[in-house]
């Protein structure tokens, strides 16, 4: 179920170190390790590709430019990233210039209802699935991609979300729960 | 089934196909919710599948990894300031440390001085803390620039301390200074203070500064008496210490409050003249032979000196001595 798997702990320590004391090389190996889940976190709260490329290369860039310095990661290599990322979004799609509101309206398949057949997972059905995600409110889409997109812990996924973990555990099934009921009225089902 | 029962379970089953297990597997444990859970687990697994990008990710990795070759080359071509919170020695805590035990140790010092200071105000030669007093007024001389006032202020503090020895009958060594008053041939009043002397070296009207020791039975006895020049009233010296008592200049040392005037050859000619209460002739002034080197010229008051008329003894007394010092000045 893991689709991209985050180094271990003791890599990570040994990296965050590195990078502290200003490594180029050390960034590189971060970049080649944390930017799949980091564009992959990214991708699926954003339309674009290319945007999501953008923003995760920001990230890095900002990585550079803190390393060594006071604002460089401390404690958790992949929590100062995700972060990072996540403020990015906020940013850019924050409430006063949000992404483009999916209403659920638009993206419904008009003709799922006649043809039962087609209630088959395909690639469009996937593309509808992250659009659904997008209507979840933005911890909802949080937990559901550290949680089944980067298959993080409870724990991981609550200290990043600055949560408790049983916080997380309603959320992450009130997440589930609301993005069933937006995918029945779709009908999709997984493959 | 309450909801919350369904959380744990639906928490449960993640867990547990992460470790792999498989989704029966799973619902074989959590029969009950086994029908609530299927749908929740069905679309936990379309978000995984919706999560896959593995196709965009490489070329976006590729591109983005120019843009992270730039932003290293920038960083490489502008180092960066070393800020001072930045420093190895501050990262590891070490120096946070050490700065936090100066500062400890800082305000330890500092409030042991100032609680010392206050506890050492009232005591008297001879205590403990009067060291740290004596040291305390060095301190805020030095801070004052030697504020005249300020040394008149610790002048009048030292007759005080002699005088509360003397209420007390407390045996103690005094330095004080102050102006002579002479009131018979073996006790002067120096400012107010009853001074037990065997010899005088010094007229009425005089400032000295007074070594002595209190007795039990609350008399001061004479050790030295020194004779001062206005030069050595405030300002004092520059440096915060104490004016250095200066052996040459004591013309007065060989004054103890036991030996009788009669035995007191080395005792200047100049002296004797001067603290007599009576007017005396100068019979017994031998001149310059016996005038031990330049100390009366410094301990003798002249006409012009001011405080000869704050005396209380007769002015016939000038004379005797003036004439001497001053023949002695070229």
């Amino acid at each position: 179920m893991i689709v991209i798997v985050l180094p271990d702990i003791t890599t990570e320590d040994e990296l965050l170190a590195r990078v502290r004391r200003g490594e180029r090389r050390a960034i590189r190996q971060v970049y080649q390790a944390y930017f799949p889940p980091l564009y992959q976190f990214v991708r699926l709260r954003v339309d674009e590709g290319q945007t999501a490329e953008d923003i995760v290369s920001d990230v890095f860039t900002r990585l550079v430019e803190a390393a060594s310095g006071k604002n460089s990661p401390r404690h958790s290599l992949r929590g100062w990233l995700f972060r990072v990322a996540r403020n990015e979004l906020q940013r850019q799609y924050g409430r006063n210039n949000k992404i483009r509101e999916v209403v659920l309206d638009e993206w419904l398949p008009a003709s799922s209802d006649q043809d039962p057949e087609l209630h088959f997972v395909t690639h469009k059905n996937l593309a509808q699935v992250r659009q659904a995600m997008r209507l979840l409110a933005d911890e909802q889409q949080e937990v559901l991609v550290l949680r089944f997109g980067q298959a993080l812990s409870l724990k991981e996924t609550a200290d990043l979300m600055d949560k408790s973990v049983g916080a997380i555990k309603q959320l992450q099934f009130r997440a589930v729960n609301t993005l069933r009921g937006i995918l029945d009225e779709a009908r999709i089902e997984p493959t | 089934m309450s909801e919350r029962d369904l959380i744990e379970a639906f928490h449960d089953c993640i867990e547990r196909i992460n470790a792999g297990q498989s989704v029966d597997d799973c619902l074989r444990v959590h029969r009950q919710q086994a029908e609530a859970l299927v749908p929740l687990l069905a679309t936990g697994q379309l978000v995984q599948q919706a999560s896959s990008v593995a196709g965009e990710v490489a070329p976006a990795q590729q591109r983005g990894r120019q843009r992270l070759e730039t932003a290293l080359a920038r960083k490489q071509r502008v180092p960066t300031r070393r800020r001072w919170w930045s420093w190895p020695l501050w990262e590891s805590g070490w120096a946070f440390r050490l700065t936090t035990a100066v500062l400890l140790l800082i305000f330890l010092v500092g409030g042991m001085a100032v609680m010392g200071t206050a506890t050492s105000a009232g005591s008297l030669p001879g205590d403990r803390l009067y060291a740290v007093k004596q040291q305390s007024e060095q301190v805020q001389l030095w801070l004052s620039g030697h504020d005249p006032a300020l040394v008149v202020t610790f002048e009048q503090r030292r007759r005080d301390e002699t005088r509360a020895l003397l209420d007390l009958g407390r045996e103690a060594r005094v330095t004080f200074r102050g102006r002579v008053q002479v009131v018979d041939e073996t006790t002067w009043l120096v400012d107010g203070l009853p001074l037990t002397v065997s010899d005088q070296t010094v007229r009425s009207g005089s400032l000295v500064e007074v070594e002595a020791r209190t007795t039990g039975d609350g008399r001061l006895l004479a050790v030295t008496i020194r004779p001062l020049t206005p030069d050595d009233t405030p300002p004092p010296p520059a440096t915060p210490t104490m004016p250095p008592l200066r052996p040459t200049d004591r013309a007065t040392s060989t004054l103890t409050p036991t030996r009788p005037q009669a035995t007191e050859p080395a005792i200047t000619s100049t002296a004797t003249a001067i603290s007599s209460p009576t007017p005396r002739p100068t019979e017994t002034r031998p001149p310059a032979p016996n005038r031990p080197s330049e100390t009366p010229a410094r301990t003798e008051p002249t006409e012009e000196q001011p405080f000869a008329t704050a005396t209380p003894p007769p002015t016939e007394e000038r004379p005797t001595a003036t004439p001497t010092s001053e023949r002695e000045r070229p």
